[in-house]
């Protein structure tokens, strides 16, 4: 393997950061666009969140790829200004580059950019932060101490909207900025603000739903727990439900290397065992049946004839989130019994959907978009707005003394 | 072991739209959906060099599935617009033709991208207001006590698609067809929770479409060795029913791909058949009539049935089981070894041969007027049995969204300029104070309102082909075709049909740049329009085709990765 030794020159800096540049600058500030990123395989991606759309690039020089890692390391423990980096790293650099005709020399000579670069170093190191805290930020606090009694709603629906316009567009910053509030104060009540998020940020996966075709304005709040498959066996039910919850199939589950053995009374031997587990099941008292796998025929007709409600191939994330939400009486792993308020059949734009209500506060945030890139799209912003409310909000809670 | 090769660089593209490769695809997307738009527009034709499936359509839906697009832009655009017309089922070429008419003005009146996508959403806003209003001169109200609008609709959703080549009288046949089915579909009588019942769609190909018509309750395919004789000795209904969801062929293959140990001496399957005998025997004893099951039945016991007198019908499919079940109120029996309980017995009112042209079906009558009826559908050939069978299906799905929302939308492209002329009228007024709020200036915000209207517009003139000239009258705003030919005095009316003409009706050319007016709202016109659109359809169509090109022009660079 030959090694292929490069001098890395300014110049060199300056024109790998080029391409990087001119990615990041189409989608900084309000007025910015975004970048539209597709694979052979027809998966799209449209973002104008700076490192998502960077880490999408293949990266070739080695500084480059340096320069994408610190781009990361950055956003982990900010989350935000990763676009901002870019551009003020090349225009340092390119402002570096520009002042060696002000010395009137060809080009730096590498001891002269190394005295530079230790002073810069010191320079950040020892004065920029306090430039940052006594000139810079006496101007963003004076804004927040305006609001200080209403300072829990206000910062909150700021963070947000802030998320948002930098990294959607105009059209739908608007929409998913209203969506994403409600979607917060509906789920607090009586709990307080970290609380909440965190409950919210930790929980996303299972807490939103996502539907295809139908314009971003069509996306909406629905109280409970919101499952994309339609009832197998439904019948209508009141009250309080006891559901239980079933993570494996009630038929012999076969799988590979098994014989089969054919003995006397073969017949009627198979039938009774499943006839036992289900008869068990009428002694509970079950009203529903929430499965995560696909149940045979013979416990579908059980359910029609005993008028209970069935719902298979649930996410078993989402059974996991019922059962540690409602302090279940465990009966026996897997099988859990869990309470719930009511069952609904839903309608999300053509998809039939399932409304368990759950005694929690918990809600479903239903999003939607016109095509699928969109859709990734909304959904990550949604969950970033989360994280990043959370990152900002214990910041500024610990700031102002909350 | 797959090659390891060098991964190549992603290819980017700056500001795709200023790039005339990808204009120029965007232009022949709008060339291929306009050409294909309405009663007159061209039929398509796709197939592959090398042979295989010929497909000839004007919809959308089967147009953009076959279309492979390489631009990433054109396939966001093309996936949309196919998930709108599953929804909808109607106005999937309205909403493409708009959208790319709108990215091309905007890059044509050189706005900025930002600047446009703003001033769209409030002007996609206002048209919403409009539409959804009380006073909205180009809605329709569906009246439910006659089927008049009802056929309407049916009948503009089949005279959009010529591909189905009908004359006007097969034309009316099949709308009225297609509203009795819809209104069969509803039921009525039902205590509880009233839920939709369903049409099947039989096709048969090579008869006249004289032939087609809706029978009330399933058609099946006549089983084999039954004659005639043997219902006449059935006598008359109601007959007992019994439904299987398992295979009853008497093999144990759904215990899957394993080893089987057997014990010495014993048969699996002879056993196996002694016990679908025995399932057989129950039958007889409590007196079933119709023995049907969804997969297949031993000839073993479909031989023992049929000495018995029981009509036996197999392979009945798994599409047809919830229909089936409706029917009859049958419950599907999912077990082989349990006498079947006496609940999941069903009962059928009747059953007779039907003829549809030159072949015989079996039809079961509902004795508890479920909501089930089969359209039995013919044509001369296949590729219009398709494309009938199609639109057919998607008439009555818009039908069904009518329920939701009882309006209809005028069509013949007169919706889309009296939308125009509003939303001129209603920003000339207001351009100042608006373009202020938004943070634009005044006459940016006349260029894009200018822009939207002229897409509206060049969505109406679309629907005509043959070069006649297209008029809008500047009373009403509804579209008017010239057909300088004409000699005769039939009187001429507007593209819906909602207007006759009249000396005094001022025209002017759609394309030209005319003074704004409010259009005059028509209070009590004792004619009914007779061409409409859906309304749920055009309403998201509109919604979806502004924020998908404001997807579109909000797009400022583009990664492929190649790899």
């Amino acid at each position: 393997m030959q090694q292929q030794l490069e001098c890395v020159s300014l110049q060199v800096c300056v024109s790998v950061l080029g391409p990087l540049e001119s990615v990041v600058r189409r989608c900084l500030g309000p007025e910015g666009g975004s970048v539209l990123f597709t694979r052979d395989t027809g998966e799209t991606l449209i973002s104008r969140h700076g490192q998502r759309v960077l880490s999408t690039l293949h990266l070739e020089h080695p500084m480059a790829r340096m320069v994408l890692d610190c781009v990361c390391a950055h956003a982990k423990s900010t989350g935000d200004g990763t676009k901002s980096f870019i551009l003020l790293l090349s225009a340092l650099l390119r402002a570096i580059q520009d002042s060696a005709h002000m010395r009137r020399k060809a080009s730096w000579s590498n001891p002269a950019l190394q005295n530079l670069a230790n002073r810069l170093m010191a320079l950040s190191r020892n004065e920029l932060d306090d430039i940052i805290i006594h000139q810079v930020t006496p101007y963003a606090s004076s804004y927040c101490s305006h609001h200080s009694d209403k300072l829990e709603h206000s910062i909150l629906d700021y963070l947000i909207s802030g998320y948002i316009s930098g990294r959607t567009g105009a059209g739908q910053a608007e929409i998913l900025k209203h969506i994403l509030c409600e979607f917060y104060y509906k789920s607090k009540r009586d709990q307080n603000t970290t609380e909440t998020i965190s409950f919210i940020h930790s929980h996303f996966n299972v807490l939103h739903t996502r539907v295809a075709g139908l314009p971003v304005g069509c996306s909406e709040v629905i109280e409970g727990l919101v499952v994309t498959r339609d009832w197998s066996v439904w019948t209508e039910l009141r009250g309080p439900i006891k559901a239980l919850v079933l993570y494996e199939s009630f038929g012999s589950s076969l799988g590979d290397n098994i014989t089969v053995c054919f003995q006397q009374d073969w017949l009627s031997r198979t039938e009774s065992i499943t006839k036992q587990k289900l008869a068990y099941l009428l002694e509970l008292q079950v009203n529903v049946v929430l499965s995560s796998v696909k149940q045979p025929e013979c416990v579908l007709q059980w359910a029609r004839m005993n008028h209970v409600a069935l719902l298979e191939c649930v996410d078993s994330d989402q059974l996991d989130f019922l059962c540690n939400i409602n302090f279940p009486e465990t009966l026996s792993h897997p099988q859990h019994i869990v309470m719930l308020k009511y069952c609904k059949r839903l309608q999300l734009g053509g998809l039939r959907c399932a409304q368990l209500g759950i005694y929690s506060n918990a809600h479903t945030l239903v999003l939607c978009a016109p095509a699928p890139g969109l859709l990734d799209q909304t959904v990550c912003v949604s969950r970033g707005s989360m994280e990043g409310s959370y990152a900002g909000w214990r910041s500024f809670a610990c700031r102002w003394c909350v | 072991m797959s090659r390891i090769s060098k991964k190549k660089p992603a290819l980017c593209t700056d500001e795709p739209l200023s790039n005339s490769t990808i204009c120029q695809k965007i232009t022949l997307l709008r060339n291929i959906l306009s050409t294909a738009y309405g009663p007159t527009g061209r039929l398509k034709q796709i197939h592959n060099n090398v042979g295989g499936h010929v497909l000839t359509t004007s919809t959308s839906t089967a147009l953009l599935k076959r279309l492979e697009m390489s631009e990433p832009l054109l396939k966001l655009i093309s996936t949309a617009l196919q998930h709108h017309t599953t929804r909808y089922s109607d106005s999937g070429l309205f909403m493409g033709i708009f959208t790319l008419t709108l990215i091309e003005n905007t890059k044509k009146y050189g706005l900025r991208t930002s600047t446009a996508i703003k001033v769209y959403k409030h002007l996609v806003e206002q048209c919403n207001v409009y539409l959804k209003g009380d006073s909205c001169g180009c809605k329709v109200p569906v009246e439910f006590s006659s089927c008049d609008s009802l056929v309407a609709l049916a009948r503009s959703m089949i005279t959009s698609k010529p591909a189905c080549m009908l004359d006007s009288r097969e034309m009316q046949q099949i709308s009225s067809l297609i509203t009795q089915a819809f209104l069969y579909s509803i039921p009525c009588n039902s205590s509880g929770t009233a839920c939709f019942g369903r049409t099947v769609t039989i096709g048969i190909e090579g008869q006249s479409v004289n032939h087609s018509s809706v029978f009330p309750g399933l058609l099946l395919d006549v089983p084999e060795m039954l004659l005639p004789g043997d219902l006449e000795r059935l006598g008359d209904g109601p007959f007992k029913v019994v439904l299987f969801g398992v295979s009853l062929s008497g093999d144990i293959s759904e215990v899957g791909d394993v080893a089987l140990e057997v014990h010495r001496g014993l048969n699996p399957e002879r056993d196996l058949l002694q016990q679908l005998l025995k399932i057989g025997e129950q039958a007889v004893k409590d007196k079933v009539s119709l023995f049907a099951c969804q997969k297949v039945v031993h000839p073993v016991l479909q031989h023992y049935l049929r000495e018995h007198e029981v009509v036996v019908i197999e392979r009945l499919g798994l599409a047809l089981m919830e229909p089936f079940a409706k029917i009859t109120g049958a419950r599907a029996v999912a077990s082989l070894f349990s006498l079947v309980p006496m609940e999941a017995y069903g009962l059928v009112a009747g059953l007779c041969f039907q003829d549809c042209g030159s072949k015989k079906l079996l039809q079961l009558l509902s004795s508890k007027h479920a909501a089930i009826s089969t359209m039995v559908l013919c044509h001369r050939n296949e590729t219009m049995l398709e494309e009938l069978k199609m639109t057919c299906q998607r008439a009555e799905h818009v039908l069904r969204l009518t329920l939701r929302e009882p309006y209809a939308l005028l069509g013949g492209g007169c919706t889309e300029t009296q939308l125009a002329t509003h939303i001129s009228h209603m920003n000339q007024s207001t351009a100042p104070t608006t373009a202020a709020a938004l943070g634009i200036s005044h006459s940016e915000f006349l260029m894009a309102v200018e822009s939207f209207r002229s897409s509206l517009l060049a969505v109406a003139l679309s629907l005509e082909h043959d070069g006649q000239d297209c008029l809008i009258d500047l009373t009403y705003g509804h579209r008017w075709v010239m057909d300088i030919s004409s000699q005769t005095e039939v009187k001429h009316t507007c593209g819906c049909g909602l207007l006759e003409d009249r000396s005094n009706l001022e025209k002017t050319h759609l394309n030209t740049a005319c003074q704004t007016f409010s259009p005059v709202f028509l209070e009590n016109s004792d004619t009914q329009p007779k061409v409409l659109d859906s309304f749920s359809a055009k309403l998201n169509a509109l919604n979806v085709a502004v924020e998908m090109a404001s997807l579109v022009l909000d797009v400022k660079y583009i990664i492929k990765d190649v790899n």
